[in-house]
């Protein structure tokens, strides 16, 4: 038996689309010997005991995500992380330097990945280039085909009576990075004006979430060339409103984030009856015959009484749906992609080695909570000389004299090299704690210091941040071999000067400063 | 089916409620109408004293006029998303201080015609002074897809050409219903302190009172003037702007012969008062047209911005207000026949009432 525990960001996250959408369906597929569980990363940071053999990250961009990442492969876990949304493919804005840094910063801790699509799975693969990739597709629902059958066939005859369609657009309205929801919606509704210059009396129900009901949302919407009116988005009404629509209008953008986007929309909307009608980039080609492009096309077939989802097209339907979205098939390709990894012993168990077993420097802004994470996994923490709150710190690299200086809690000196060590100078005490100075040229094996003035003002320290945390990256490393490296990096303009190529490698030495 | 169309009257701004009642009361006596108001959560807030939002009660009351308060454009627009009409703001332009109005008027169901009201004398987007371009900028524009003006266009000569097409010219809302004018005539003999009874009007958070020095400086002659007042017997009105507040929130110490004046304006017989000085504010036209004698107050050092106000007689000096005081009591005439000719040299409609109706039939 084998129990696969999914990482949530927080208790909350149970109530998501990615949780209802994906983990739940997989779940309830999952095949014989698997049990796949969540747990809130809170939770898992305060057990003592990991009872999963294997931990899925999904959307966890956040620090304590890679200590316990660290800590879970030190256990013998094998760690694997799950994506759905594109924040990775976007080098030009540095708003999502936080993911992408993130993901850079968890890649040494991961042991596999998993994606929806093939668009993301090719994105992820640039930042994670050792683990192996897997695409596990969002799984449908269960549900009746008898049911849908009837709906399909009684919609059908409805609207030819009556002439009449309601259409639907449903979702999330808005995104703070990207220009999505009732945005592609506003974008591509000029084709919603065709049924009525094509004789047919079409009304339009926008369904979301009232965040995006600003007032800059509705002014939007109020361009729109169709009679339209609001409903507040809830799971119930979405399915309930959808088994009564006509069409569903999906409109998808041509950006990064839109184009790696599953295939969900689209199989919600046919799998209640709807046709659908898709604009815009066309993600949903996979299930082209069963979705438009144009309304024209759309009303064509409903004056011919062959519209694309009707009753003699079910089977192929089905067909598809095995294809691309089958949840026995998703929940076994997840399951595999998860346990096809040789289980790793725990470093415990073999060759131990000295000391700790991660160090973790802090950049402009990490919270305290962070420090305390490192001390209770038995981590380093490390100050950088852009962190600047007073904690007892175990190793600490300081301007000082116009120079970047290296400083270890004396107690720590025990896992250094002892050539190292004997070069060790007492300063004495900081805050509680007693430190040596180690001589920073010779652990980088430079002939000079590394000139460092850290200005008062406001933005300077931007310029060396990328540099010195670098060096203090490769510095941790040559200090302590067996410990893994982690940035705790909260500040969005620091992230930003790492973003992209400029993000030093752990196993690249910097070369700055002083040649 | 269609809904039958309403007349919507949005209230943000304490001052809202004074511009609008008069076409609250011409829309309710037009048959078959349907209005109703909508509140802003943030009314609340900056009416202070809560005299704004009972007199707004009051005012729903006597008319049978439904109130509905909102707190985002998306709760406003669930409530009109089925109707259609008019939705009518005392006050809106893209400034920060008419930002929510602005806002719901972007973001109105497009069954909705959106007006917005030329709402003071010298108004932003309409006609500015010094201190209106200083502040506001000379491109304000409205989100309304109408915006009503009290003069001919030539006379308004703050409206940007991109919103020129939106103007309508109707005239100011106070003669939407006037009053008579009680005719006063040239003192004869004898002493009546009640024929000397005045009003002096302050908006010394105006933006045109931007330094303190000049806010200091009003009080200064005020007080000297209440003093003679005082001497004479009789007695003097002070009145505050209603968003302002000035001598009220900074409780400036008064003279027993004076009287605070806090009732709406238009609950008010002006035509009682032998006299008004103010610094530049539209209070001086609403007693211009109840014909009493005003006076505007300057600064000696002429910061105040008054070329709006140009024919009207000035004030500085508590010697100055005084000398007027007692002009204006004895022989009213002479004032009024010149402010009436400044009242025509507007060219404001002579069907202010018919051109209101048809706006508000429009719905």
């Amino acid at each position: 038996m084998t129990t696969i525990c999914i990482v949530i960001q927080s208790p909350e996250f149970v109530s998501s689309a990615g949780m209802r959408i994906r983990y739940l369906r997989l779940a309830s597929a999952a095949p014989l010997g698997t049990t796949i569980t969540y747990a809130p990363i809170a939770e898992l940071l305060q057990t003592k005991t990991y009872d999963a053999e294997i931990y899925i990250f999904s959307k966890t961009f956040m620090p304590e995500a890679l200590i316990l990442a660290c800590h879970l492969q030190k256990i013998g876990k094998i760690v694997g992380q799950d994506f759905f949304d594109d924040y990775f493919s976007q080098m030009d804005d540095a708003r999502l330097a936080r993911f992408q840094c993130w993901v850079r910063e968890m890649e040494p801790f991961t042991d596999f990945v998993l994606g929806t699509t093939e668009r993301l799975t090719s994105v992820i693969a640039e930042y994670m280039p050792r683990a192996p990739i897997t695409i596990v597709p969002d799984p449908i629902e269960a549900f009746d085909r008898s049911d849908l059958a009837h709906r399909v066939s009684d919609k059908i005859r409805t609207a030819s009576a009556s002439r009449r369609l309601s259409i639907y657009w449903f979702g999330i309205g808005d995104n703070p990075f990207f220009s999505v929801g009732v945005r592609d919606l506003v974008a591509y509704g000029g084709d919603l004006a065709r049924f009525k210059a094509l004789g047919w009396d079409a009304t339009l129900t926008v369904l979301t979430n009232t965040r995006a009901l600003s007032s800059e949302g509705l002014a939007l919407l109020r361009t729109l060339p169709i009679d339209f009116r609001i409903m507040e988005w809830t799971e119930a009404r979405e399915d309930e409103s959808l088994k009564a629509a006509d069409v569903a209008f999906i409109p998808v953008g041509g950006q990064g984030f839109s184009r790696a986007k599953s295939l969900n929309r689209c199989l919600t909307a046919l799998l209640r009856g709807c046709q659908v009608l898709s604009r815009g980039y066309p993600l949903y080609r996979s299930l082209g015959e069963f979705v438009y492009r144009s309304a024209d096309d759309l009303v064509a077939d409903l004056e011919l009484g062959q519209v694309k989802l009707r009753g003699s097209q079910l089977p192929r339907l089905y067909e598809l749906l095995d294809a691309h979205a089958s949840p026995a098939e998703a929940a076994a390709t997840f399951g595999s992609a998860a346990t096809s990894l040789p289980m790793r012993p725990s470093e415990k168990d073999s060759s131990r080695r000295a000391g700790p077993p991660l160090c973790l420097i802090h950049g402009r802004n990490s919270d305290t909570s962070i420090h305390k994470l490192a001390a209770r996994f038995g981590g380093l923490s490390v100050r950088s000389p852009f962190h600047e709150k007073t904690l007892n710190y175990q190793l600490r690299f300081d301007s000082i004299g116009g120079e970047l200086r290296c400083r270890i809690e004396k107690s720590r000196m025990k896992f250094l090299d002892p050539d190292l060590a004997t070069a060790a100078i007492d300063v004495g005490r900081i805050m509680d704690l007693e430190f040596c100075d180690l001589p920073l040229s010779r652990i980088m094996g430079w002939n000079d210091p590394f000139p460092l003035a850290m200005g008062s003002d406001r933005f300077s320290w931007l310029a060396v941040y990328p540099s010195v945390m670098g060096v203090i990256r490769t510095a941790c490393q040559r200090l302590f071999p067996s410990a893994s490296v982690i940035v705790s990096e909260q500040h969005q303009l620091a992230l930003a000067t790492m973003h992209g190529d400029a993000y030093p490698r752990a196993t690249t030495a910097i070369r700055s400063g002083v040649a | 089916m269609r809904a039958p169309p309403s007349i919507v009257f949005h209230v943000h701004l304490v001052q809202d409620v004074a511009i609008l009642q008069p076409l609250m009361k011409l829309a309710r006596s037009l048959p078959g109408s349907r209005c109703e108001v909508l509140v802003s959560a943030e009314f609340a807030k900056l009416d202070a004293t809560g005299r704004w939002a009972t007199e707004l009660s009051r005012l729903c009351a006597e008319l049978d006029v439904p109130q509905t308060h909102y707190a985002s454009e998306y709760e406003a627009y669930r409530h009109l998303q089925n109707k259609r009409g008019l939705i009518i703001a005392g006050s809106e332009s893209n400034l920060p201080n008419h930002a929510v109005t602005h806002r719901l008027f972007a973001s109105a169901p497009s069954s909705f015609t959106t007006i917005t009201l030329q709402h003071g004398f010298e108004c932003v987007g309409f006609l500015h002074n010094v201190a209106h371009d200083a502040s506001a900028g000379l491109a304000v524009r409205f989100a309304a897809d109408v915006i009503v003006g009290w003069f001919a266009p030539a006379r308004l000569s703050s409206i940007t050409a991109s919103e020129r097409a939106k103007l309508y010219v109707a005239g100011p809302p106070a003669m939407i219903e006037m009053r008579p004018r009680t005719r006063r005539s040239a003192m004869t003999d004898g002493f009546d302190p009640d024929a000397y009874e005045g009003m002096v009007c302050e908006n010394l958070h105006s933006v045109r009172f931007k330094s303190a020095t000049t806010r200091s400086g009003f009080l200064e002659e005020f007080t000297q003037f209440e003093r003679r007042v005082k001497a004479l017997g009789t007695r003097v009105h002070l009145r505050s702007h209603p968003a302002g507040q000035f001598t009220e929130k900074n409780a400036i110490a008064l003279e027993a012969c004076t009287v605070r004046s806090t009732q709406p304006l238009y609950q008010i017989d002006l035509t009682r008062f032998a006299y008004a000085i103010s610094a530049p504010s539209s209070i001086l036209f609403d007693f211009m047209l109840a014909g009493v004698p005003v006076a505007v107050w300057h600064d000696g050092d002429n910061a105040i911005d008054l070329r709006n106000f140009a024919s009207f007689a000035r004030v500085s000096t508590a010697e100055n207000w005084w000398r007027f005081a007692v002009a204006a009591s004895a022989d009213p005439g002479r004032f009024v026949s010149r402010q009436d000719r400044f009242i025509r040299g507007l060219l404001i409609p002579d069907d202010v009432h018919q051109r209101y109706a048809a706006l508000l039939s429009a719905a």
